[in-house]
């Protein structure tokens, strides 16, 4: 395979696609945190992500759509491994996930208070806390702007499946940050009044 | 006024802004009747505007060493590989859990080592590394000595010079990369002797070992100079042993 790639054309197409698939890391890295939620584990999804991808490097076509094809090959290989490890097995695409109700209720009132506290951290922590078909469908699709076609196309799913998950999954992340923005408010006003009051 | 079920599956395009006009027309009649599909919309929003003003925030840097890791993975990309190494990945998963495992201990490997103890820390990552490697990247029969010394030196640069014929001493090559720590520019050989799994390791210019022999995780590693470069031979046998493979590696690096 070396020989290969020093002395035909092939080889220097292969180098340019794995010099741009490369070029990716950071966005196969961040959807693979949230996928997995572990470092460790992130870190071997991306690692055999690429070496599945470039083991099919033929079968790409130059010109398509590589970050779909690679963002692909990804939930292919992370569904897998946790099939092979037996580790999660109801989390996602699950019936339950599918049918949950939206639970909207209860954000009644702190809009404001949700956009202007909410920090990347707890964001990334609200998104991780969300079912995974549902984290993951919201991150294709509001991160990586994913159109709804190239989402069913990477996890397998029917287009109004995928608008189903961005749907329920929006709404559960803004339920889970209205309920920590409150939470922190809550906090906020205890330590004030206990501060009053050590002052008094 | 229409049934919020129908209405439903129109909410998403209709926050992405995607929806045909007939559909939002809909969707917009049915707000303006039905507070819980608007308080939905709402929150679909928000959270769409959330994420996608803080999307590029939210990307983590992948580590350098995962950088490297994945660059390494297309020189392990060979056709050959893929047939014996896919099945071998998904059919029962533990050598990833291997690699997961070996990954979090070179971690703390590096931690204390560093701290306390170089030449075992490097020792230790050497063994990790040897394991790992046994596990996922062993090609299933020997390779030429000449070819693998060719396709690291094109590849890498690196100058390693492999014992071939009768003065490999039994010792079958049957794999040769590079591996991602020291920045990368250690040059690992796998070899079989009598079935057992035997590395050599050679390590970048200014990197050693402070110790010619060590012990470490069951393996013993032997370590010596040649060309400027210390070189580590590490198995799971005898001392004994491994200095006599260790003489074999030293002869033919002169």
């Amino acid at each position: 395979m070396l020989r290969r790639r020093q002395t035909s054309t092939a080889g220097s197409e292969s180098s340019a696609f794995e010099q741009e698939a490369l070029e990716l890391l950071d966005r196969l890295y961040a959807v693979a945190l949230r996928l997995t939620r572990n470092e460790a584990d992130a870190e071997d999804l991306v690692q055999d992500t690429y070496l599945r991808a470039f083991r099919s490097a033929g079968q790409f076509e130059p010109g398509t759509n590589l970050r779909g094809w690679l963002f692909t090959i990804l939930h292919n290989t992370f569904l897998n491994q946790r099939r092979d490890r037996s580790r999660d097995p109801v989390d996602a695409n699950s019936e339950l996930v599918e049918q949950a109700p939206a639970a909207a209720e209860g954000s009644g009132n702190p809009e404001q208070l949700l956009l202007r506290a909410t920090m990347d951290t707890e964001l990334k922590a609200a998104l991780d806390s969300l079912p995974e078909a549902f984290r993951e469908a919201v991150w294709l699709r509001d991160v990586e702007q994913f159109s709804y076609d190239e989402i069913a196309g990477i996890v397998g799913a029917p287009i109004g499946t995928v608008m189903s998950r961005i749907s329920r999954g929006r709404r559960a992340l803004h339920d889970r940050l209205v309920a920590r923005s409150t939470r922190f408010a809550r906090r906020a006003s205890a330590v004030g009044a206990d501060s009053a009051g050590a002052r008094v | 006024m229409e049934q919020c079920t129908e209405i439903d599956s129109l909410t998403t395009p209709f926050v992405d802004d995607e929806a045909p006009a007939v559909d939002r027309e809909r969707v917009d009649r049915h707000l303006g009747e039905c507070a819980g599909c608007r308080g939905h919309v709402i929150a679909e929003q928000q959270a769409r505007e959330i994420v996608r003003a803080r999307g590029g925030a939210l990307i983590d840097h992948a580590p350098p060493a995962l950088r490297l890791r994945c660059a390494a993975a297309s020189a392990m990309a060979s056709p050959r590989l893929a047939r014996r190494a896919m099945p071998l990945l998904s059919r029962t998963g533990w050598p990833m859990a291997l690699a997961a495992a070996i990954v979090l201990a070179i971690a703390g490997v590096v931690f204390y080592g560093l701290v306390l103890h170089p030449s075992e820390a490097v020792a230790a990552q050497l063994t990790l590394d040897h394991l790992k490697c046994f596990a996922l990247f062993e090609e299933r029969s020997a390779l030429a000595p000449a070819d693998v010394q060719a396709a690291l030196k094109a590849r890498y640069g690196f100058d390693v010079l492999l014992p071939d014929g009768e003065h490999a001493d039994g010792l079958a090559l049957v794999g040769g990369r590079r591996c991602v720590y020291l920045e990368g520019l250690v040059a690992h050989l796998l070899y079989r002797r009598g079935g057992v799994p035997v590395s050599l390791f050679v390590l970048p210019p200014g990197a050693n070992l402070s110790h010619t022999e060590l012990e470490v995780l069951g393996h013993t590693a032997v370590a010596f100079t040649r060309a400027g470069r210390t070189w580590v031979v590490l198995a799971r046998s005898p001392r004994a042993d491994v200095e006599r493979m260790a003489t074999v590696f030293g002869r033919a690096a002169h």
